[in-house]
């Protein structure tokens, strides 16, 4: 017969282990002296106090159990177990939150990008990974087993980025599609999409004889087929509203930043979760040609405009299968709708041409004499926004190719040089709001 | 020469005044308070320089490996709002949290304050800005007192006493010269002095066979 008494002892120790390890992090201390990772602290401690809960009332009740309870208590234990282990990938998070190896300037420019395109001031924590992407609340799974309600104030927000581009600032506007993936999930804006789509009687029928020629095709039943379809269609929706958060708040250097990182994948390929790379850049373009940017980037890069124009965006995407031709289809449908959606949610916070129009000429008078371009002669701080694009545009200067737009996050000077800028310009517009 | 008083600077940092003319100190976050009666008040920055001690063996100037030194210090950065502590004899370089431009009628010093000075602080020992120079200024940042010094990025810890040329320089500091637009403290680059080592012993050699 098992020792039922030792096995859970065994592993209600090992629960409190694994917390301790977790309360006790030395970084975990740091964090309380600054403002970043504290809303990420707070999610973890709110967790730990539902995992302290859930495993006091095992260690309550097992004693006095029956066997056969008793034997739910140590599967319950050994879920909790599982719990405290699985909030170990917080560590690292914290410790960048402590100690972040981007420069200042970067994560300032991280932070104001997350107040424009989320809105209410979320605690953005970026960590050192191999790839962009992000994740928010990140053990709200967890919640609904240890009987926690849903936690209220600042999103604790974890904003991944690959290891070697921590000093890559040109690619900085990816983060705003990074945030976008949090706004658009708080505010249900892929659904909104979808939504007023779904009364459109043509877009129903077509999704409805994809859904049925699926069926067929892949030999499962129509609710299955319907289902993969409006997942996917969720997902797709969700990228471009990401992409037309970062670009509408950021203008053409989410462009060049977005270009320079993902078209060295196949940009014809249709993914899961993700809409061929070519119909996201031609969805790009239309917002910068709508919001009159184009004027400004052809003066400056023509040659790698007509580059992404006529041989990225306009590259038609081969879908073979039934779901994914409607899925193409419909990426076209909403596109305006996708526009519309990201205007309102951002209101006054998207980067006018007109704003650019009167900054690069004092940053260019600034760094044509080697100068950091952070104040304007009024005295108020230069846009960030048009620091970073100021930035792209003195890189590809005389490197107007799609070789350059590669290449140029390894320009390492000019990228300190501009993120020091960034940096200068957030901490004057700071001292000016705070005097 | 001649010291340049209030009104003077605020003239040459005017931004009607054509760039290639103009001084430049960026960010000036409280001119009334930064522009004195004949200086103006810089900032130390957030980014900071410490030697690594068990990674280096010493520093000769006749070594002209130019990324030794670099290799034996730690760059960090002190968050604003946080201190960095300067310990009695302790050593590191620090940053003025300004960008300086100086045009090529136009040199300055940079020197400490005094409130910082009576408590042992000393910010620079180069203290000469060249016309033609742009960057931010390094700060040699030494504790000559008694007790460890607490030092908060943005402060004002030095000062920049700028004085008019008898007439423009003709070669101002530019591209050929060691410390090209630096955006924080830069380490030395003694070695690029080896050459002269070298010249000294060749001289050496042939004044032994005279």
């Amino acid at each position: 017969m098992a020792d039922l008494d030792s096995e859970f002892a065994f592993l209600a120790a090992s629960v409190r282990r694994s917390v301790d390890l977790l309360r006790g992090y030395p970084a975990k201390d740091e964090i309380s002296i600054s403002e970043r990772g504290s809303a990420l602290v707070a999610h973890i401690e709110y967790v730990l106090t539902g995992l302290d809960a859930k495993l006091a009332e095992a260690e309550a009740s097992f004693p006095a159990a029956a066997r056969v309870e008793r034997q739910e208590y140590i599967k319950r234990a050994r879920l909790l177990n599982g719990f405290a282990r699985f909030m170990h990938k917080s560590l690292p998070w914290m410790a960048e939150a402590a100690r972040s190896p981007l420069a200042l300037g970067a994560l300032y420019f991280i932070d104001e990008l997350a107040v424009r395109i989320c809105g209410a001031k979320p605690d953005a924590v970026p960590n050192s990974a191999n790839e962009y992407s992000t994740e928010w609340w990140p053990f709200q799974r967890l919640f609904a087993t240890l009987g926690l309600p849903d936690q209220a104030g600042p999103i604790p927000i974890i904003l991944n980025f690959p290891i070697p581009e921590a000093q890559s600032h040109l690619l900085l506007p990816l983060y705003g599609h990074e945030l976008g993936h949090t706004t658009v999930w708080s505010n249900h804006l892929a659904q909104a999409v979808i939504d007023v789509h779904g009364k459109d009687l043509t877009f129903s029928r077509e999704f409805n004889a994809a859904r049925d020629a699926s069926a067929t095709q892949l030999g499962i039943t129509q609710r299955e087929a319907g289902l993969n379809i409006a997942w996917r269609l969720s997902r797709w929706v969700t990228e471009l509203l990401c992409d037309q958060l970062a670009v509408q708040a950021l203008g053409p250097s989410f462009l060049y930043a977005f270009c320079s990182f993902l078209l060295s994948d196949a940009w014809d390929e249709h993914g899961e979760r993700h809409p061929p790379t070519a119909i996201r850049v031609s969805h790009l373009l239309s917002y910068l040609d709508d919001s009159k940017w184009t004027d400004t980037i052809e003066t400056r890069t023509p040659v790698l405009l007509k580059w992404l124009r006529d041989d990225v965006a306009a590259t038609a995407p081969k879908a073979t299968d039934e779901a994914t031709k409607f899925l193409s289809y419909a990426m076209g449908q909403v596109e305006t709708t996708v526009k519309g959606e990201v205007e309102t949610q951002l209101g006054d916070g998207t980067f006018d041409p007109a704003d650019f129009t009167d900054a690069i000429t004092v940053i260019e008078d600034l760094t044509d004499f080697d100068t950091l371009p952070v104040q304007l002669p009024s005295g108020d701080a230069i846009d960030r926004r048009a620091i970073m694009l100021a930035a792209w545009f003195s890189v590809l200067a005389g490197a107007d190719n799609a070789a350059s737009l590669a290449s140029a996050p390894s320009d390492e000077e000019s990228q300190a040089f501009f993120a020091k800028a960034i940096e200068m310009s957030a901490l004057l517009a700071e001292w000016k709001a705070v005097s | 020469m001649s010291l340049l008083r209030k009104e003077d600077l605020q003239a040459a940092m005017d931004p009607a005044t054509p760039m290639s003319e103009r001084l430049v100190v960026t960010p000036m976050l409280d001119p009334d308070v930064q522009i004195g009666p004949a200086t103006i008040d810089l900032r130390l920055s957030s980014d900071f320089l410490l030697t690594r001690r068990a990674e280096g063996s010493g520093i000769d100037p006749a070594n002209d490996d130019r990324r030794a030194v670099e290799r034996t210090q730690e760059r960090f950065t002190v968050p604003l709002g946080e201190a960095f502590w300067l310990h009695p004899r302790q050593f590191a370089l620090g940053a003025t949290l300004e960008f300086i431009r100086m045009p090529p009628h136009l040199g300055a010093y940079v020197v400490g304050r005094s409130s910082w000075g009576r408590i042992g602080l000393i910010v620079a020992t180069a203290i000469m800005v060249q016309p033609g120079y742009h960057g931010a200024l390094t700060l040699e940042l030494v504790n000559e007192g008694e007790t460890p010094i607490a030092l908060y990025p943005g402060l004002r810890v030095a000062q920049l006493a700028v004085h008019r040329l008898t007439d423009k320089t003709g070669s101002p500091y530019e591209a050929k010269a060691k410390y090209v637009s630096p955006i924080g403290p830069e380490a030395t680059k003694l070695a690029w002095d080896a050459q002269e080592v070298n010249k000294m012993k060749q001289l050496r050699r042939a004044l032994s066979q005279l």
